[in-house]
């Protein structure tokens, strides 16, 4: 089976993006035979600056751990192992920064592996399976409502309460405490059909657009859904919407390789400072050759001219190891 | 094969639970059932108790993984309902449904009554479900309604068979045995779970599940995020098969 990736992201109405987001290497064949595709998406918590480290953080240190995977080691494994590395990252720029543990960050970090689904998930970022119309959340998300829910089961309270506390939707565990705590994860394979289409987010999406409208933006062209879906939940018009960030895996049982509309993957968060250098390069480039015209043809023919243009500088080379192809 | 169970049962929103699980091993196999009971003014307790009952001491009596011992168990079970509604004018009206899974060291068979239900998982997918007896499961069938709209139809309640009845027991029992693999999982579930449970949702739990227990909490989990304050009881039975170098066995 081969999984054609799509992402896309917004900053919703708030001031700064706190949300990260990655996909491994869809290219590394030897990698993919025993890693598969991991796909990932983090939500930072917290103020300003505090949970943007946080979540790039965490995908940075997990990709790593991730793509440094012997293929002797399992798939469940190597995502716990992972997991172990971006919680401990996060908790040491929580430390450097003087408030331990007071950085975090959501991880859901999903593996597409042959005709299987593996994941690691800890705090509230939805992991979604769309298949023939019907959309399943695979994960379950760490917030008090599941305490709650224990109190349910023993009597002491009743399921309207538990679904009425105030502070039901508060997330209970997240990756940069001291020690990384339980995750919503599978031990087993989770076998999947070809036409699945597998979606990581943050829960951006889903506070804002119900399952039937999530389903209804589905055609089978995984990049442009992915557009759709954070489209929708802007014209919902939200006074304060959340940051949004939808990536998708859709798994095809093809042997054909992605279809040309498979986006290039980079962190969004790094698009807009690339393009930004990429514009001050075309701009120092074009003046060079310009000034070496002008020198060579226009003025002072007789005094002797560069053998190249000069470039005064080069563009910023992408330098986070996450999400680059 | 070894066996490893775990049962769940509760009111849910309702005042009394009339569903009733159990299972016994006998003679190197295993007979796990679940009942469903309904109507008669507290009948429903009384009806599903003595129909579980009844199959299980069939099965002690004479176990075995075959068309016959399940037949038989449930035949048992209807006579002691049928017997039951004698008892006292209350109970005349009671039913309930019935799942039965048996099983031995190399093999499962299973059969119903009803709407509760059997699920088989292989490698972690549904592999294989019973077929309701009730009216939203045949419009189904008829293609009048999808598979989707059963949970949750208008006429869900409207059962076409049950154990109680004046026309005697029309269990469906499944062809033949499925031969079971280690890694195999069953699940019996009554409508109170698996109305608010997909397969979807089945198989991510069961994906993510050391232990049967962890499945049924799993499922519970999601049942009670989303059920309605009035929801009916809910009772499944969660079943791994796993190698086992000694004869079949089970555990809890």
């Amino acid at each position: 089976m081969k999984f054609i990736p799509g992402n896309a992201q917004h900053i919703g109405a708030r001031e700064a993006q706190q949300d990260a987001f990655a996909f491994s290497d869809l290219s590394e064949a030897s990698f993919l035979r025993h890693g598969g595709v991991l796909a990932l998406v983090a939500d930072g918590i917290g103020g300003l600056d505090l949970g943007d480290a946080a979540s790039r953080a965490a995908i940075a240190a997990f990709l790593a751990a991730y793509q440094a995977k012997r293929p002797d080691e399992p798939i469940p494994e190597a995502l716990k192992r992972s997991a172990a590395a971006a919680n401990q990252a996060v908790f040491e720029s929580g430390e450097r920064a003087g408030k331990p543990g007071d950085i975090g960050t959501t991880l859901v970090a999903a593996v597409a592996h042959n005709a299987s689904l593996y994941w690691f998930a800890i705090g509230d970022s939805p992991l979604l399976l769309l298949r023939d119309g019907e959309l399943t959340f695979l994960t379950r998300e760490h917030t008090f409502e599941a305490e709650l829910l224990d109190h349910v089961r023993t009597g002491e309270l009743t399921l309207d309460m538990a679904r009425r506390h105030p502070e039901r939707e508060s997330l209970t565990t997240y990756v940069g405490a001291p020690r990384l705590g339980p995750a919503d994860r599978t031990l087993r394979p989770f076998p999947l059909e070809p036409g699945d289409c597998v979606i990581l987010a943050s829960d951006g999406l889903t506070k804002t657009l119900s399952s039937e409208e999530i389903v209804a933006e589905f055609d089978g062209n995984t990049a442009e859904f992915c557009e759709r879906l954070v489209k929708k939940v802007l014209e919902k018009g939200r006074s304060n919407q959340d940051n949004v960030t939808v990536i998708s895996l859709l798994a095809s049982a093809e042997d054909e390789v992605a279809r040309a509309e498979a986006p290039t993957i980079t962190t969004a968060q790094r698009r807009g400072r690339r393009r930004l250098a990429w514009a001050a390069a075309a701009i120092a480039l074009f003046a060079g050759t310009a000034f070496w015209v002008w020198r060579q043809w226009i003025c002072c023919a007789d005094l002797p001219a560069p053998a190249t243009p000069p470039v005064s500088s080069e563009p910023a080379p992408p330098s986070e190891a996450n999400g680059v192809l | 094969m070894l066996y490893v169970t775990d049962m769940l049962t509760a009111a849910g929103g309702r005042a009394v639970n009339e569903d009733r699980c159990n299972f016994v091993s006998a003679g190197g196999a295993v007979l796990w059932a679940l009942a469903d009971g309904l109507g008669g003014q507290g009948g429903g307790e009384v009806a599903s108790q003595v129909a579980a009952d009844a199959a299980l001491t069939s099965f002690q009596a004479a176990p075995g993984v075959s068309r016959e011992v399940l037949s038989a168990g449930l035949e048992a079970a209807n006579q002691a309902v049928c017997a039951a509604q004698e008892t006292e004018p209350r109970l005349a009206g009671m039913r309930t449904t019935a799942v039965a899974l048996a099983a031995d060291g190399v093999k499962a068979l299973w059969a119903h009554v009803g709407d509760s239900r059997l699920y088989h998982f292989r490698e972690g997918r549904v592999v294989f479900q019973t077929r309701d007896h009730s009216v939203p499961q045949s419009l189904a069938d008829a293609g009048e309604i999808s598979p989707r709209q059963i949970r949750f139809h208008e006429d869900r309640g409207r059962l076409l068979r049950s154990l109680g009845t004046a026309d005697g027991v029309r269990p469906v029992i499944a062809d033949e045995p499925v031969q079971v693999l280690p890694g195999d999982a069953f699940l019996l579930a009554s409508d109170g779970l698996w109305e608010y449970v997909t397969e979807r949702e089945m198989e991510a739990e069961l994906a993510k599940a050391a232990h049967p227990r962890e499945w049924l909490r799993g499922m519970e989990a999601r049942l009670l995020r989303r059920a309605a304050a009035d929801h009916d009881n809910y009772s499944a039975i969660a079943i791994f098969a796993a190698e086992d170098a000694k004869e079949s066995t089970h555990e809890s």
